[in-house]
């Protein structure tokens, strides 16, 4: 558009409908400015290329992810060299009490009884949609599938990190969204497993435990 | 179909206080004055009217393209619409987004100057190197996983709620031999890509016929249709890009 506007002061010219295609340039100037338009376009698409291309190496992808806000460098590596092969579930047990604050593994042993059996956040569980054309609700797990990720490289980032995590957006929103299972008053632990396969012969593991945090009288705004 | 999606999760209240994709916390990873700018336009009433404008740009585009107009307003606002819930949401995008990303920017540009042929030319190249791009990377880094060197990914793919199927899990189980044909027919598919530049037509086309089925397999059995979409889609730049490959070496 500032071409054409440009191209529009410079010379006599008659101006198209947008869109159309241009009738012969009578001024060579005029050309030479669309031209080096083009030319431009061509070296910054070449480069992206480019940086496109060495996106796809893993050393060097984490060393240009800081300079891409905008993700406009793809990573086409799908499902390789590791393929993404477990599911994610959020599950919560809740302690009636608020009182004592279960902060340390003795405290749980004293008000075992009052805690709840472990319980999983249904809207948030990978399941088989029936409908190809429609599966919304697998930007849903893939959150859960991102956090975990986020996790795992937090973790392997720092080592010494512990009870950190809880400072991270990724703790909170796991936190926010056993919050809302019920407004109950009461404190609540969380956990994420990991699976792999379908039932009977699924295996799981625990991937992420957190602590005791008060739920429902006190949130986390 | 992302815009519908998105749609789908604001009245399902996914973005809402109490959804998955909760504002008030996912503002505190992004720069404190670029999220009191923009909150207007990423939370409640703001985000379903941005969500509306871009359904709008989205019916508008191929209305455009149908009646001769410029479709570069329109292309514009599906632009900015889709980094912005990118940089919103930032969890649960997957990958087709990206090529959704590089297929607007691709058609925004000879519509933002409509004047020179050759930003249309250079735009459809661009995607056609792209999508090349995608699929040897992709076979590339299959080549390093010992999985798929084993001929075993996709019956573990499969093996999921996730992205997997009971029904093909089950057969890739019973007949291995079947599971390692396809795992390395996927490999040699994606890594002799390039092929599909040099071999004369019709051979060439046998290339389009792989990604189709390769392509409407993924959104059958692991309900990822935006593949079909985004990358199918720009299979029209694949064929300029090949044509005017060979018209340049002279194939």
């Amino acid at each position: 558009m500032a071409a054409a506007a440009h191209l529009h002061q410079d010379v006599k010219l008659h101006v198209p409908k947008v869109g159309s295609r241009l009738p012969r340039l009578e001024n060579v100037r005029a050309n030479k400015v669309l031209t080096m338009l083009a030319s431009t376009l061509a070296v910054t698409l070449a480069i992206w290329f480019v940086l496109s291309a060495l996106n796809q190496i893993d050393p060097i992808s984490k060393r240009l992810g800081p300079y891409d806000p905008l993700g406009l460098l793809p990573r086409w590596t799908f499902f390789a060299p590791h393929p993404g092969i477990y599911d994610y579930h959020l599950i919560y047990r809740e302690c009636a009490s608020l009182e004592p604050p279960l902060t340390n593994p003795q405290m749980f042993e004293e008000v075992k009884h009052l805690v709840g059996p472990w319980t999983q956040v249904p809207d948030l569980c990978p399941g088989s949609s029936r409908f190809m054309l429609w599966n919304p609700q697998r930007r849903v797990t893939k959150t859960i599938s991102d956090i975990v990720a986020g996790m795992t490289m937090l973790r392997l980032a720092y080592p010494t990190l512990g009870d950190g995590v809880q400072y991270t957006t990724f703790y909170w929103l796991l936190l926010h969204l056993i919050q809302q299972t019920s407004q109950r008053q009461g404190q609540r632990q969380f956990a994420l497993i990991q699976s792999h396969g379908f039932p009977p012969d699924r295996e799981s593991l625990v991937f992420f435990m957190s602590n005791f945090h008060p739920v429902g009288a006190s949130r986390l705004r | 179909m992302t815009t519908v999606e998105s749609i789908w999760h604001w009245g399902r209240g996914n973005f809402g206080e109490t959804g998955i994709w909760p504002w008030y916390i996912l503002r505190e990873d992004h720069n404190p004055l670029a999220s009191a700018v923009l909150t207007p336009a990423l939370d409640g009433a703001g985000l379903l009217a941005l969500l509306l404008a871009r359904l709008a740009a989205a019916i508008l585009v191929p209305v455009c393209y149908g009646a001769g107009l410029n479709a570069g307003l329109p292309l514009l606002i599906l632009i900015v619409s889709q980094f912005l819930l990118a940089w919103r949401t930032r969890l649960g995008n997957e990958g087709g987004d990206q090529m959704t990303n590089i297929m607007l920017i691709m058609a925004f540009l000879p519509q933002a100057l409509p004047n020179e042929p050759a930003i249309a030319n250079l735009a459809a190249l661009f995607v056609g190197a792209q999508i090349l791009l995608s699929y040897i990377a992709s076979g590339g880094a299959k080549l390093f996983g010992p999985k798929w060197q084993r001929g075993e990914a996709l019956a573990d793919i499969m093996n999921q709620f996730q992205y997997g199927n009971y029904w093909l899990m089950r057969q890739l189980r019973a007949y291995p031999f079947v599971c390692r044909l396809i795992c390395f027919s996927v490999i040699l598919f994606q890594l002799s890509f390039p092929l599909f530049f040099l071999l004369p037509a019709p051979y060439a086309y046998i290339y389009i016929a792989g990604g189709v089925a390769f392509h409407f397999g993924i959104a059958y059995f692991m309900r990822l249709y935006l593949f079909v979409l985004t990358f199918l889609g720009t299979y029209p730049c694949l064929i300029f890009a090949r044509e005017a490959f060979r018209s340049y070496v002279g194939l």
